[in-house]
């Protein structure tokens, strides 16, 4: 076996080591999707019943969102302020929003995203499909390009940069901040900020954003960079190296 | 469709052995389906999907683990197909933090390769199938494979170097 089939053979072991089947025979024999009764899968129970039920809210909200984008129409390259999400049932902490089976499913699988913010006709999402993660995900009108990181990796700056097929589309670009990041600024202006997450569109290129602390600092972030984050400090012209 | 139900007890017979066959199977598969889809959801759904049909069809079928092996890949297939369509249509979201690259880049790499490809690479070197069993598996000829995974190793190779 050469070097790289062996790397595979581990890699493939590593990824599926203790990943265990849901389902029992059964359920095979009723011919149903009766999962066996274990933690996973009451987990997994709990966000199929979750799904079906904010899937018929979130057919509500998009139309309502869709309309208020159509009647209000934010300027391109101009911010837009947060939309806060649908408050849910006292007692359900379900989010408001589901996404379908099928392609999406398999990028956050185990959490139902919750709406966050939207900026000109682009709404954001958010799912914790753990207590380690964080997903963001972009409703462009026509689909749901989803990304997911550690949580201990947003400190680093973490965004998504939407590339899409047509050169005229406005560039898309969110991220999650640090919690005591108070402001996130793109060519000058502020983005939308909600939950820590946050969203530009705008038709200038972008190449780096900036992100404000709650104590004066910021760290500005290079889009085409691979070095770390540039962090300054209020009225001090020299670069700080901190973080 | 109602599914004739037998206790799964009784001493010998079509449960008896549907029941062995299932529990030796299903953590393989639904590992292997995870491999190809990336994620535990979908990959039980999918091996569920396919043991309901096995269990179905089980007076007719001859070889079960082989026709349970296409049945899952060939599900596989269907939804990288239908990803594809998708990220056609909307674009792709790519991360392109610095904290990205603490990913393992093999898998990101895997990801990209065509699902022939992907599928050929899993079954030769997780599930340590035989060129003839993958293609089986594949539902292509055996010769088919072999190039397959020479080009899947390429790619890799190529990237990785």
């Amino acid at each position: 076996m050469t070097d790289i089939e062996q790397r595979l053979s581990e890699r493939f072991h590593e990824q599926v080591e203790g990943i265990e089947p849901y389902f029992d025979l059964e359920s095979v024999i009723a011919g149903t999707r009766n999962v066996a009764v274990s933690s996973s899968a009451r987990r997994s129970n709990r966000v199929v019943l979750r799904a079906a039920v904010a899937g018929i809210a979130a057919a509500g909200i998009i139309g309502l969102i869709a309309l208020s984008n159509r009647t209000s129409p934010t300027p391109s390259g101009t911010a837009a302020q947060p939309t806060q999400s649908q408050p849910t049932p006292a007692g359900d902490p379900t989010p408001t929003l589901s996404i379908p089976r099928g392609p999406l499913d398999s990028l956050v699988a185990g959490a139902t995203p919750r709406f966050v913010l939207s900026v000109d006709g682009i709404n954001l999402f958010l799912a914790n499909p753990d207590s380690n993660s964080t997903c963001i995900i972009i409703d462009t009108g026509d689909g749901y390009p989803a990304g997911c990181t550690e949580n201990n990796t947003i400190a680093t700056g973490e965004y998504w940069q939407l590339s899409r097929d047509r050169p005229e589309s406005p560039s898309v670009l969110a991220g999650v901040a640090p919690d005591d990041v108070t402001r996130v600024v793109v060519n000058g202006t502020d983005a939308a900020i909600a939950e820590h997450a946050w969203l530009v569109v705008t038709d200038v290129a972008v190449d780096s954003y900036t992100l404000v602390h709650a104590d004066g600092t910021s760290q500005t972030i290079n889009l085409n960079a691979s070095g770390p984050p540039t962090n300054t400090v209020p009225g001090s012209t020299t670069p700080a190296t901190t973080g | 469709m109602q599914v004739d139900a037998k206790p799964l007890t009784a001493a010998g017979g079509r449960d008896v052995e549907f029941s062995n066959f299932y529990a030796r199977e299903l953590p393989i598969q639904v590992r292997r389906a995870c491999l190809l889809v990336r994620s535990t959801e979908v990959a039980n759904d999918i091996v569920h999907d396919a043991m309901i049909e096995v269990f179905q069809r089980w007076d007719d079928i001859r070889e079960p683990g082989a026709f349970v092996n296409r049945a899952v890949v060939n599900r596989c297939r269907d939804l990288a197909r239908r990803n594809a369509t998708h990220l056609r249509l909307v674009g792709k979201l790519v991360n392109r933090s610095a904290s990205a690259s603490m990913q393992e880049p093999l898998d990101d790499l895997i990801d990209r390769l065509p699902f022939n490809q992907r599928a050929a690479i899993v079954l030769r070197f997780y599930a340590d199938l035989s060129i003839a069993d993958i293609a089986t598996a594949l539902d292509c000829p055996t010769g088919s494979v072999g190039p397959w995974i020479d080009r899947a190793l390429k790619t890799l190779k190529g990237h990785l170097e």
